[in-house]
């Protein structure tokens, strides 16, 4: 009974983004980005500009497809006539979010196919098994860095009143993660460790390491660059011999087993945002 | 003359209400969280050019500062206007504004006014 709820709602939220303009604009962001920095970069093998615009801009289209999942449902009272029903508030909150995971799931993977196709046709390079099953892993890593971003955005608007709030929210939250955070690091770990960026102790190292495993981006960047920031102002890495799932000098066994734990937090982190949202949901009186 | 004075009090409306205003707040702290944090890193990068290199660039440390503050100020102005009439229309109290001897022009250069205020 429950699983039908919430594929009913999955089903109804996944076929409305579908018919919206925002969805084709999103893939249509997604594709176009993705085909010209691969375009203008063919030839050579440094994919790390893709990775960086990923990382650092897309997070806006994840929060641009949850931030008015549930507050659009309570402002236009439909929220009053679904919960007439026999649906409970957690099934609305899961509906949703796998409404906005398939749709999201959709634009990446759609996009990296059509991408990947056509680099290969164009530039008549040989689709090799172990090189095709990186670019899936990327996808699937980009796909759940994405997802978090949604999750925090349907969290906002369960949590904010209206949707202009919600969407503010979002954007702040992006901007201090995606912008402010590779300064502020280097500058708390300056402060805190006494040493400056350009002293390249040790010392400094290890203690923006660690103030930088509270990102999102970090273990983003780790996973598929090597690095171990991708801030668009002020990034900050030590040199690693490993470069993310994308080097092919590693298998991906060995990769797997070095970036595990970057690999569980890009895992857990949408699920994290999306128990956020059931205690929100949960407590809420409507 | 009594134009002006509706202006006035609309800017001063606008002025008070964006200072209040928690998205304007949180916008100003994050843009002045980029700023510090950015000028922080050109100042250490400055300091260690004087230091190691023996050359005082202090300009380029303010030219850094002048990019970012260049890139992120627009969004404090677009913060300051994006719904300024959106959200009076919504709230329908343009409904109750326009009955009283107020023009939409006087509206419009009040609600500039006030928010050209906030970015003073």
């Amino acid at each position: 009974m429950n699983k039908n709820c919430v594929l009913t709602l999955a089903q109804k939220e996944f076929s409305d983004k579908l018919y919206e303009q925002s969805f084709f604009v999103l893939l249509a962001i997604f594709m176009g980005t993705m085909f010209v920095y691969l375009q203008s970069h063919a030839g050579g093998d440094n994919f790390g500009d893709v990775v960086q615009v990923i990382a650092v801009f897309f997070p806006l289209t994840g929060i641009a497809l949850g931030y008015d999942g549930i507050i659009k449902e309570k402002n236009s009272k439909s929220l009053n006539v679904l919960l007439t029903h026999p649906v409970f508030r957690d099934n609305i909150v899961t509906g949703k979010f796998l409404g906005i995971s398939i749709i999201l799931a959709l634009v990446v993977f759609l996009s990296l196919i059509i991408i990947a196709a056509s680099d290969f046709l164009i530039s008549g390079k040989v689709a090799e098994f172990d090189s095709l099953l990186r670019l899936l892993i990327f996808g699937i890593f980009t796909f759940f860095y994405l997802l978090i971003f949604a999750a925090f955005g349907l969290f906002a608007s369960v949590w904010c009143k209206t949707e202009i709030d919600s969407l503010t929210f979002g954007v702040l939250v992006w901007i201090n993660m995606c912008f402010a955070f590779g300064p502020t690091i280097i500058m708390l770990a300056s402060i805190v460790s006494g040493q400056s960026l350009f002293d390249m102790t040790e010392k400094f190292a290890s203690t923006a390491s660690l103030f930088q495993n509270i990102s999102p981006l970090h273990h983003f960047a780790e996973v598929t660059n090597g690095v171990q920031d991708l801030s668009f102002y002020g990034g900050f890495g030590v040199q690693t011999d490993v470069h993310g799932f994308l080097d092919t000098q590693y298998s991906i066994s060995y990769l797997i087993g070095y970036y595990w734990q970057n690999v569980i937090i890009l895992l857990i982190l949408p699920f994290i945002f999306l128990a956020a949202s059931y205690v929100s949901f949960l407590r809420e009186d409507i | 003359m009594e134009n002006i004075s509706n202006i006035k009090v609309i800017a001063q409306k606008e002025f008070a209400d964006h200072l209040k205003s928690p998205v304007f707040l949180s916008f100003t702290a994050t843009f002045t969280l980029v700023v510090l944090a950015w000028s922080y890193v050109q100042g250490t990068e400055v300091e260690y050019t004087l230091n190691v290199l023996g050359s005082p660039d202090l300009m380029r440390g303010f030219e850094g500062v002048a990019e970012v503050v260049g890139r992120f100020a627009p969004i404090i102005g677009i913060v300051l206007g994006f719904d300024s009439i959106a959200k009076e229309i919504k709230s329908s109290s343009m409904n109750v504004l326009l009955p009283h001897p107020v023009f939409r022009d006087n509206i419009i250069l009040g609600k500039i006014l006030g928010s050209g205020s906030c970015i003073c």
